[in-house]
């Protein structure tokens, strides 16, 4: 408890609510303590990254870009020459698999679902001020505790004992995704979407198209995202590239 | 194909816009990759100067500080380069570490807009360091360190993400705790390098 006091002086002290003689004794003790002052300079630093949410935006478009890179060698290493030369002797030789290769070879899934890995970044989906959701607190943050422990089966089944409440919607059908059970997780999506009284609306609709991507509903993933890139939501700018990326397939 | 003017490309970097972001990976990434592999690095290392380029592009453009640019791709390969140039005389690549900027970066020009770029480096090396420990963290974490880094009370964060106020009291400590020390591994490893 004493360690989590220090930290909310802390808090306190780097976002300016600590009070007169509390901010004097504060200073002071961090005259004294090297290790107190480091900790505040690290702690401010940080909360001022996190805090520039234009500049950590462009660092995850970044991020996406190489992962998408990476995911681009992948393919081209699984339909490079030397890789379908092989492919085909083994049909040759064993005269077995052909439907199996040609899954790998030329089926449209497969692309579809390397554009959804692509684009699917779970963390940071819930970042972003929300209208009030109400709920069952006990049982969500159950829920909420199981998923980031990455028990998605049983995260589900604590949000499903909230049918109403939006976040516990949001985060199933970010749980069903985790799973590849897309066409749960749309329901849950389109749930949101047919509420559509609160801002979890944008999250909603993006991981609606992105299920409908993996799932290789590649029209209404397309709808979906044309949509999203009329508007001038949070998704709009990932929405155009991904309808120019499926443009270019 | 689509072509894009120095100022344009600019722009979009101040503006995060994805589709001109991936143009310049597009068209300038190879080259970047090339020089790097040349002067001992991996793809990987290419990757990370490329993306340090366009964030210090990124902090020029939205401090006012960048200078008049005739030539988007002249310009971003001297950072790329002067990045990379810094990174091989920290000792990483022994057998590079006496080469002198000149022989990377021999445009008098960008030699002289070169002025500063090392802080700006050290700078952003940190900063890359707190956004990708931060992204390490579960969703819940991020949200509830974000709160907090507003300065948002206890009461209202719990009310916020429909928690207990004592389950946010512990929730925050520990994300705090694991995002401390994300950020000291990784910044422990990076002085080692």
């Amino acid at each position: 408890m004493k360690q989590n006091d220090n930290t909310m002086l802390i808090d306190k002290y780097i976002t300016g609510k600590l009070e007169d003689t509390e901010l004097w004794e504060f200073k002071a003790d961090m005259e004294q303590d090297a290790s107190l002052a480091r900790e505040v300079k690290l702690r401010k630093e940080i909360y001022n990254a996190i805090t520039n949410e234009r500049k950590m935006d462009l660092m995850k478009t970044l991020k996406t870009i190489k992962v998408r890179k990476e995911r681009r060698i992948l393919s081209i290493n699984i339909y490079s020459r030397q890789v379908q030369a092989f492919a085909a002797s083994i049909i040759v030789l064993l005269v077995v698999g052909t439907g199996l290769l040609s899954n790998y070879l030329g089926n449209s899934h497969d692309s579809n679902y390397d554009i959804y890995n692509s684009y699917f970044i779970d963390e940071g989906s819930l970042i972003s001020n929300r209208s009030d959701v109400s709920t069952n607190n006990s049982l969500v943050e159950s829920g909420i505790m199981l998923y980031d422990n990455k028990k998605y089966a049983e995260a589900i089944s604590m949000f499903d004992s909230n049918p109403e409440n939006v976040l516990a919607r949001l985060y199933s059908g970010l749980a069903y995704m985790k799973l590849e059970q897309f066409n749960k997780a749309e329901k849950q999506f389109k749930y949101i979407i047919v509420h559509h009284d609160n801002i979890l609306i944008d999250q909603a609709e993006w991981n609606l198209g992105l299920s409908y991507l993996a799932n290789n509903q590649t029209e209404q993933a397309q709808e979906v995202f044309a949509r999203i890139a009329s508007k001038n939501g949070a998704y709009n700018k990932q929405a155009s590239s991904l309808i120019k990326e499926l443009g270019s397939k | 194909m689509l072509q894009y003017t120095t100022q344009e490309i600019l722009k979009g970097i101040l503006e995060n816009n994805s589709i001109i972001i991936q143009y310049i990976y597009d068209n300038y990434f190879h080259g970047i990759k090339k020089f790097i592999e040349k002067f001992g690095g991996s793809k990987d290392d290419a990757m990370d100067v490329f993306q340090d380029g366009i964030i210090v592009i990124y902090e020029q453009m939205k401090s006012g500080e960048i200078k008049p640019i005739s030539n988007f791709r002249g310009y971003f390969f001297s950072i790329c380069k002067f990045k990379w140039f810094n990174t091989i005389r920290d000792g990483k690549f022994s057998e590079f570490t006496n080469i002198e900027l000149e022989e990377i970066l021999p445009s008098f020009e960008y030699k002289k807009i070169s002025e500063g770029w090392s802080d700006v480096f050290e700078k952003e090396r940190r900063i890359k360091v707190y956004f990708n420990s931060f992204m390490e963290l579960s969703s819940t974490c991020q949200m509830m360190i974000r709160y907090v880094a507003y300065g948002w009370a206890i009461e209202d964060i719990a009310a916020e993400m429909d928690f207990s106020v004592p389950y946010t009291y512990r929730k925050r400590q520990t994300c705090l705790n694991k995002l401390i020390e994300l950020v000291n591994e990784r910044l422990n490893e990076n002085n080692k390098l």
